[in-house]
């Protein structure tokens, strides 16, 4: 029956390697954390024995107590089982160790708009920048200044971004005064829709976004360059030429829309994987997102937490690719006729 | 090697990315020749040495930093630390992927399907967090040990493009001729598609290079770098708990990550360099 229906064949495919995939991802970074040899339960309850001055007997009770709080009680597979079971069925992560008792999700929760927020204005500001600026470099590939501009991409694409954000704060931040270097709003400003909480969070996000934009908006130049030279030799654009048409338009009814697909799907996938946010970005500028919660969660191997900012990750990558890979037949005839005919 | 005389030949980038490589390389490796002469028999890293903050001076050209260590052997320790971790890293990721995307390219059908979904999920789990903590478990981390752990997470990438490349080449009309005249598959194998492959390996290696040294930074600049060695981010990271940035240490903070950018930047022209060289050749070749 497969055989038969290989659109069919190949749906399920995509949809049984990712739920696989998932699953596996998940396997293998609950059993790496939980055999490494620490045990934050102990230094947990030793810590609090300090603060309290032994007032309160720590026996083994009260490390069952906790062991239990955070399931980390039972063998291995007993863990790994229940931990699914909360996490599946009934859509818990557990409580966050350095957090406690706040719930994983509420966390998250906490914290996922900020993210959101940074990597989702760096990213579609760096691939509309990106889209334009290879369009022009591909199309004037002859002119020096677009050689010029590809080079300085190249170089650009290769630097981590917090490297750029440590020039940035640097120099924008500390010595010339301009930005503030921490924070995402001054804590003065109450939270709402005025304007001096708006300018306040766009000021304060400005570097790190910046810090982002620099960085891969250079990827998205080089590879909307690469898409675009290989358009210029097709027929279809020498006839709109001929025809008469302004080269404004033909560059982006012509050019710009055929490679929008690849430039498109590169963009659904890059979204998904920006969930884990940019960790060292967040540090370097003392920015509430996820990739902050992520340090200090691994730091003091919050387990819970870990495991809920990593499946998050997982997860929103996973599912942007394969909503990419079940819709790229609908869109595009040309792969649904090579599918049909394997 | 012809190919590297005819990518050098070709390419105005890749000129410049081997020029600057072998400067940084040659500077690495001759670096004890410069610090021995400041620091005597003890170790680069070793703190304490000198006097803190010394200015600059006929024995400390560039001063001393705040742990007591002479600023000039700092750098040149960082550029020998980092280029070592990341070229071995590069090396065993990629002598890794190269065989598992073999393998994986060649065979086909079950073996292929059971590798590349193990890629595929090593590629999704987040490598940085897992990086972090792994490197948190084990207090003394020598410079072998780093680059082990970063290679863990790098050599998937490689096997990707490798098993595309095997994938594609076995379906060449020279590969069928080699099968039609009878050459067994080992003969195949290391006649054929090896040396086709090359190019690919090298280009995979390069790039390989770069991640594990990005990666060997983003923990050395939260402070997990090597114990017996300094690296270009562990005195990012040092620079910044000295309070560079409101100090204005310019030298401390910003040297490591321009020394840096530079070997990045090299790294990435030689490859580009050798993509252009050979991309008339890979409009023939379909991709899978």
């Amino acid at each position: 029956m497969l055989k038969q229906h290989p659109l069919f064949a190949y749906y399920l495919g995509k949809v049984v390697a990712y739920v696989f995939t998932i699953w596996g991802a998940f396997t293998i970074t609950f059993f790496l954390f939980r055999l490494l040899p620490v045990n934050p339960i102990d230094a947990w309850v030793r810590s609090l024995e300090r603060q309290y001055a032994a007032t309160i007997s720590t026996g083994p009770e009260m490390v069952n107590y906790y062991k239990e709080q955070f399931g980390l009680n039972g063998t291995l597979g007993e863990q790994y089982v229940r931990y699914m079971y909360n996490v599946i069925i009934k859509r818990d992560l557990g409580p966050s160790f350095i957090n406690f008792p706040t719930p994983v999700q509420e966390l998250i929760g906490q914290r996922l708009p900020w993210t959101l927020f940074l990597m989702g204005a760096s990213i579609i500001t760096a691939w509309l920048l990106g889209l334009l600026f290879g369009l022009l470099a591909g199309w004037f590939r002859e002119k020096r200044w677009s050689g010029a501009l590809t080079n300085f991409s190249i170089a650009l694409s290769q630097i981590p971004a917090y490297l750029i954000g440590v020039f940035l704060v640097m120099f924008l931040g500390y010595q010339l005064g301009l930005f503030p270097t921490r924070g995402a709003y001054d804590a003065q400003y109450a939270v709402g829709f005025n304007p001096q909480f708006i300018g306040s969070l766009l000021w304060h996000s400005f570097l790190p976004i910046l810090s982002i934009v620099l960085v891969t908006v250079a990827a998205w130049i080089l590879s909307t360059r690469s898409l675009i030279i290989t358009l210029l030799g097709e027929d279809y654009l020498h006839y709109a030429e001929a025809k008469g048409l302004r080269t404004s338009n033909v560059m982006r009814r012509y050019g710009l829309r055929n490679a929008m697909l690849p430039q498109a799907t590169a963009l659904a996938l890059t979204l998904g994987a920006a969930m884990s946010g940019q960790l060292l970005i967040e540090v370097l500028f003392v920015y509430p997102g996820l990739g902050e919660l992520l340090s200090r969660a691994i730091q003091y191997f919050d387990f819970n937490a870990l495991m809920g900012i990593i499946l998050l990750s997982i997860f929103s990558v996973m599912t942007a690719s394969l909503i990419i890979d079940l819709l790229i037949p609908i869109i595009d005839p040309r792969i649904r006729t090579a599918i049909q005919a394997a | 090697m012809q190919f590297l005389i005819n990518s050098w030949k070709n390419s105005g980038k890749f000129k410049f990315g081997v020029i600057v490589l072998v400067v940084l390389v040659l500077i690495a490796v001759c670096a004890p020749l410069i610090y021995r002469p400041i620091i005597g028999d003890v170790s680069p890293a070793r703190p304490g040495v000198f006097q803190r903050w010394l200015p600059a001076s006929p024995q400390h050209p560039l001063g001393t930093d705040g742990h007591g260590r002479d600023t000039l052997t700092d750098f040149l320790a960082g550029l020998q630390t980092t280029l070592f971790i990341g070229f071995f890293a590069g090396f065993l990721a990629t002598t890794v992927g190269v065989i598992v995307g073999f393998i994986s390219g060649y065979k086909g059908g079950a073996i292929d399907t059971a590798l590349i979904t193990f890629t595929n999920i090593l590629l999704i789990i987040p490598a940085y967090p897992i990086l972090v903590g792994l490197t948190l478990v084990l207090p003394n981390k020598s410079m072998v040990t780093v680059a082990l752990i970063v290679a863990l997470f790098s050599w998937p990438f490689a096997a990707r493009t490798i098993r595309a490349q095997v994938m594609s080449m076995k379906e060449q009309p020279y590969v069928e001729l080699a099968k039609v005249t009878g050459q067994g598959d080992l003969a195949i194998i290391f006649t054929e598609i090896m040396p086709n492959l090359l190019p690919y390996v090298l280009m995979s290696f390069a790039f390989s290079t770069v991640g594990a040294m990005v990666a060997e930074v983003g923990i050395a600049v939260i402070g997990l770098g090597p114990s017996d060695a300094i690296s270009l981010g562990m005195l990012i990271n040092f620079a910044g708990s000295w309070g560079a940035f409101t100090r204005g240490l310019y030298l401390m903070l910003l040297l490591p990550p321009a020394i840096l950018i530079l070997i990045f930047l090299s790294l990435t022209l030689i490859n580009r360099g050798m993509e252009e060289y050979l991309n008339p050749r890979l409009q023939n070749v379909t991709g899978q």
